[in-house]
């Protein structure tokens, strides 16, 4: 398949991409990575006038960890996530997704910047970064401005980020000590979408009740979610099975999945629920380990 | 149709070419440098069957732009053996029978090149993630992993001592047999 | 009867023996000449475009579209079957 034509410019640095973001402003399509806007290009489904490869642009491929938490640049790869020893010790919801992402060729090449931007209803980072309430900085000639995620990841491919913004960086909180997180994803196959994925932060305090939560979901609705009524159910309860089903049951029912290749709309809930439970199991271990 | 220069490196060469910015770089290989070796299987990024390496990183060539390879060293299948020496991978699946129709083959020995490049000693279960992006449909992967296994212990047994019998290849030969 | 009675020896090859293929030797170094490798003098591409209707009549192709592609050298339309009743295969 080929794609329609378009121009392409690969600019020297942030600067460079910026202004051309803003000149071309609408007519443009950042390439990042490559592997979600490239399979559209090729089906024709986009057809930008011009694609700005950021391939060049330094300064946005640094992990960087503070006592405030994690600063992770727009261009840093899902394999570089997987791969890093700070994350895996004191994030590792993230290893998890990082590492179900696509397949290695694909982990390669794809970045963090590129998924949230693209926001593919199924993608995994959303969940995440919902989950653990990241800040995404977006970037334009004129400006940075920080977007939480609540706020950024609007409807079906669509975000919060101008046709003249770059998305920079996302930021992770440090959660206080004594929490945990965890990323479940069902999937058909190797390299799979999500049929379903959970992502769930959990903060066991004093008493060994839970005092704060947060379930991110994805694949199951228009775009990526957080449960309010899964974190109100799992908020003050004590940590049990009976406590995940609860949660579990409540992000089903506010999910709302469509029926396709990968199941049917009620065997969908019935693994948001499944997968709820899973990833607060492995976040309260974590969380206790702590 | 206005087109733009591309100059790269190609197991070892350095190519340039005047590509449109939508030419996929699979068709840069293929088409431009007849480098067929690099297949097309599913075209939707996939099977792996486009895998090569660009700058040492494994990719699937199927959903890049040529533009995308400026001033990088991609290498393919046809770089791997050394003149008339195959490397140790491409003679491990010869001798493990790790190919059947033999089209995912490329993709999959490059793919088996990356992985092994950074985990010299990997187990099965590491070799069967490594590869779940190379989808075969003949051999069910058992003499792939096998393949893999025996590349591993050459490639170290080389880091160890210098002395190693590989097969050398007389590329007539092998023409003579695809004829006959 | 004892196994090794049914092999034939090592430069016979064959029964009981692990055989080399001789095909894989051009597979592994990326020489397989497979349909979309070939290239031949005035070679043409041939796309075929397929109804998404099953079991429909056809009545009418317009190619014009097609044929103004820069390349497209000829469309080949069964036009002897419009307006005859004729319907698309399913």
């Amino acid at each position: 398949m080929i794609p329609s034509q378009f121009e392409y410019v690969r600019p020297a640095g942030l600067d460079d991409a910026l202004r051309i973001l803003a000149e071309r402003e609408g007519e443009a399509k950042v390439l990042s990575g490559g592997y979600s806007l490239l399979p559209l290009l090729k089906l024709r489904l986009a057809q930008p006038a011009l694609l700005v490869d950021i391939r060049d642009v330094d300064g946005l491929a640094g992990i960087v960890e503070t006592n405030d938490g994690l600063r992770i640049g727009g261009r840093v790869t899902h394999r570089q996530i997987h791969e890093d020893p700070a994350i895996r010790a004191g994030y590792p919801l993230l290893t998890d997704a990082a590492g179900g992402i696509g397949d290695p060729q694909i982990r390669n090449w794809g970045t963090i910047g590129g998924s949230c931007a693209h926001a593919d209803p199924s993608a995994d980072w959303p969940a995440v970064l919902l989950a653990v309430r990241a800040t995404l900085v977006c970037q334009s000639s004129t400006g940075q401005r920080e977007v939480v995620a609540a706020d950024f990841f609007i409807d079906t491919f669509q975000t919060a980020i101008e046709p003249t913004e770059l998305l920079v960086e996302v930021r992770i909180p440090r959660w206080p000590k004594g929490s945990g997180g965890a990323y479940a994803k069902l999937e058909r196959r190797a390299g799979d979408f999500s049929t379903v994925g959970c992502a769930a932060m959990i903060e066991i305090v004093g008493a060994g009740t839970i005092g704060d939560a947060a379930i991110g979901l994805t694949a199951v609705a228009d775009s990526p979610f957080a449960s309010a009524g899964a974190a109100a159910a799992l908020i003050g309860a004590s940590p049990s099975e009976a406590t995940f089903r609860a949660a579990g049951a409540a992000a089903a029912s506010e999910s709302n999945p469509a029926a396709d290749g990968h199941g049917p709309v009620d065997y969908k809930r019935a693994m948001v629920e499944e997968m709820t439970v899973r990833a607060l199991r492995s976040a309260v271990d974590r969380a206790l380990a702590q | 149709m206005t087109t733009q220069k591309v100059h790269l490196t190609v197991n070892g060469e350095a190519r340039e070419a005047e590509v449109e910015p939508r030419l996929l770089l699979v068709h840069l290989l293929r088409d431009v440098f007849t480098l067929t070796g690099t297949h097309i299987g599913c075209d939707t990024s996939n099977c792996g069957a486009c895998t090569i390496l660009v700058d040492g990183e494994s990719a699937k060539s199927c959903t890049m732009l040529a533009l995308s390879a400026e001033g990088r060293e991609i290498t393919t299948i046809e770089g791997l053996a050394d003149g008339a020496t195959l490397h140790p991978l491409q003679q491990a699946f010869w001798d493990q029978h790790g190919l059947q129709c033999g089209f995912c083959t490329p993709g999959m020995i490059i793919q088996a090149s990356w992985l092994l490049a950074r985990n010299p000693d990997p187990s099965e279960a590491e070799i069967r993630e490594g590869i779940a992006g190379n989808l075969c449909r003949c051999t069910g992967y058992v003499n792939i992993v096998k393949a893999i296994q025996q590349a591993a212990g050459e490639l170290s047994a080389v880091a160890a001592a210098p002395v190693v019998a590989a097969e050398t290849i007389d590329p007539g030969a092998a023409d003579a047999a695809a004829a006959g | 009867m004892a196994a090794d009675a049914l092999q034939t020896t090592p430069e016979v090859g064959g029964m009981g023996h692990s055989v080399k293929r001789k095909e894989d030797a051009r597979f592994i170094q990326g020489r397989g000449e497979y349909i979309d490798d070939l290239v031949l003098p005035g070679m043409l591409w041939l796309d075929i475009v397929r109804s998404p209707y099953a079991h429909a009549r056809i009545k009418g192709i317009d190619a014009t579209e097609a044929l103004a592609i820069p390349g497209v050298l000829a469309v080949r339309e069964p036009t002897a079957y419009v307006g005859t009743g004729a319907t698309t295969g399913g």
